[in-house]
């Protein structure tokens, strides 16, 4: 099982997440980690955490995912590919040239999917993410399907040019093409060409983390509070995931004082809700965040 | 002289070939080409794609690139589309 906790910020992501891991590990091996590069969730459960997964309590780990890290070993490995084409250019320290990739557009919502990947594929059978605020994540979210509209489009276009090349070579034989002195033989089909291949098997890759958001043992929850900001945050929230066929399971209306109205709520979200009282303290510790899923249950 | 009529048939030959490919070549080149700018349609200002597929795909694509490039600064491209379609 897999949730991924979103809301605007401050509305109480990290406590509502911390407070369904709790719970959830009374019944699965269960890993929190949060992707927020600006982190709280040490604070919340009352530990000290790293990049590391860490023992909480019985069956409840911890991470905070260093997005840095992430980026870093995401680079390394596009970096040792590059490295084995442009080989001539280890003699003058190539690392130090492809380090300013770390800046390219695009590169932190990867690396984040990265951290997701990867946390993923550890031992647990439930794992709960505590997400940046909606911006950054919905930008992650869209991240594998604007790829995967970019990489069909590409492996099209490629198979058209495969496809024109096998004809001359039908008729004309092998071709070969000339850079300098040097005679390549061009690739005619799938199996030979490293374009297309690497097409595929980018493609692949981003398929599957795009199955962990629609899932169906994948529960998007918005965590939002009583006031019309979060609520209007949310509401455009749930338009780009309903146009990214993910499913929005779960609203936690967080610090509820008043009086709500759960009917409007739940007519514009067309989901379960749930109300979180405002406490009159902070709540933190493992006791008091599990008094809190208490107020949440309904995941399972 | 066998010899000669040897290579005029290898000429009318390859000659005949060539006719035959000649616009799927030119359709070639300017596949190969669109893909080259789609992929490094940055330089030019144009949207480039998410930057791991350009990272990925790069090392392998000497052959766009240099197409590509001979588009821009060697080829005379409406003078091949007249002589594709024998105008002129």
């Amino acid at each position: 099982m897999k949730v991924f906790v979103i809301g605007k910020g401050g509305v109480g992501k990290t406590t509502c997440s911390s407070a369904i891991a709790i719970g959830l590990s009374e019944r699965y091996k269960t890993i929190i980690a949060s992707l927020d590069p600006a982190h709280n969730l040490g604070d919340v459960l009352m530990t000290k955490l790293g990049n590391k997964p860490k023992k909480v309590v019985n069956n409840l780990y911890a991470i905070e995912a260093d997005i840095d890290f992430f980026a870093m070993k995401y680079l390394k490995e596009l970096e040792k590919s590059l490295k084995n084409v442009y080989r001539y250019l280890s003699v003058i320290n190539l690392e130090k040239y492809f380090e300013i990739l770390r800046y390219s557009p695009g590169i932190e919502e990867f690396s984040v999917l990265e951290a997701i990947k990867e946390v993923i594929r550890s031992n647990f059978s439930a794992f709960v993410f505590d997400t940046p605020p909606t911006g950054l994540t919905l930008r992650i979210l869209t991240t594998p399907k604007t790829t995967l509209i970019w990489l069909k489009k590409l492996i099209e276009l490629r198979r058209m040019i495969l496809d024109r090349r096998s004809a001359i070579e039908k008729i004309q034989g092998k071709i070969l093409f000339k850079i300098e002195d040097e005679k390549i033989e061009i690739p005619t089909r799938e199996n030979d060409d490293a374009v297309i291949k690497e097409l595929i098997k980018y493609k692949n890759e981003i398929e599957e983390i795009q199955k962990i958001f629609t899932d169906k043992d994948t529960y998007v929850i918005g965590v939002l509070n009583p006031d019309k900001l979060s609520f209007l945050e949310m509401k455009r929230a749930k338009d780009v995931l309903d146009k990214l066929d993910i499913e929005l399971k779960m609203i936690i209306v967080n610090k509820v004082s008043g009086d709500v109205s759960l009917s409007e709520i739940k007519r514009e979200f067309e989901t379960n809700v749930r109300l979180v009282k405002l406490r009159d303290r902070e709540i933190r510790g493992i006791q008091n965040l599990r008094e809190l899923y208490d107020e949440i249950e309904g995941i399972r | 002289m066998w010899r000669n009529i040897f290579n005029f048939f290898k000429g009318f030959t390859e000659s005949f070939k060539h006719q035959s490919t000649e616009y799927i070549e030119f359709e070639l080149r300017e596949l190969e080409n669109a893909f080259a700018i789609l992929i490094l349609g940055s330089l030019i200002g144009l949207p480039s794609p998410p930057t791991p597929i350009a990272l990925k795909i790069l090392p392998h694509m000497q052959r766009e690139i240099y197409v590509m490039q001979s588009r821009v600064s060697d080829d005379d491209i409406f003078g091949e589309i007249l002589g594709l379609f024998d105008i002129g």
